[in-house]
């Protein structure tokens, strides 16, 4: 998914960021079980990095989608608007 | 058995998991065009193939074994819940479907099952509308 053909098909690029979030989600979780039923240090070293790995590729999925968003002005204004809203809440 | 699937920490994920059973990993492609290579090359008993491939949908892969006489048994994997998802496999010639959910006992309940000669589809899959074909 990019900015630049996040509005050519909205239906598309909903299945793609959906795919793009539970795939490392999937990950994290799988790795976390595996640290769950296996005490060797090959495991919790493997997976304890992969999880590291998956958390950083969700982060950028998500600074992704809002850079998709910002492409049309209207959500743009919206995304604003909540942030402000945010940092007046805090 | 073969993994098809291009995502690098489903690839390690799906290792480590398969560690310490009783399936070997033939190989891993990251594409459909790798893994016909390696279905040819290497004999696997076993598919393990993502819906979602860089060079096009895990069915077709699917689809083209099966018409080339290749009816080793196959799974199909994929990350998002979709309606006739089953009935896509299934029409392919897959054996059966599991979600990346991350759970182990999933994943090796299922590919226990398609190999032994059983059908295993995620009944979570939601069936297509009427009136609706496959994906």
């Amino acid at each position: 998914m990019t900015a630049e053909n996040c509005h050519d098909d909205p239906g598309e690029m909903i299945s793609e960021l959906a795919h793009d979030l539970k795939t490392p989600i999937a990950a994290i979780k799988g790795f976390a079980e595996l640290l769950r039923v296996r005490d060797d240090d090959a495991t919790r070293q493997e997976a304890s990095v992969q999880i590291l790995e998956g958390a950083t590729r969700l982060s950028d999925a998500v600074d992704e989608l809002l850079e998709a968003f910002l492409v049309d002005p209207q959500l743009a204004a919206g995304l604003a608007r909540a942030r402000a809203k945010g940092a007046r809440a805090e | 058995m073969l993994v098809v699937e291009d995502d690098a920490l489903v690839q390690s994920w799906i290792r480590l998991a398969l560690e310490r059973t009783e399936f070997r990993l033939a190989g891993v492609a990251s594409s459909a065009a790798e893994a016909q290579e390696l279905v040819e090359r290497r004999t696997p008993d076993l598919l393990l193939v993502d819906y979602r491939l860089p060079d096009g949908v895990g069915t077709e892969l699917v689809r083209r074994l099966r018409q080339q006489g290749l009816m080793l048994p196959a799974m199909m994997m994929t990350a998002n819940l979709e309606a006739g998802f089953n009935e896509a496999a299934r029409e392919a010639g897959a054996q059966g479907s599991v979600l990346k959910s991350g759970s182990i006992d999933e994943l090796l309940s299922g590919l226990r099952a398609v190999a032994a000669g059983e059908e295993a589809f995620d009944g979570r899959h939601p069936e297509p509308p009427p009136g609706q074909g496959v994906l």
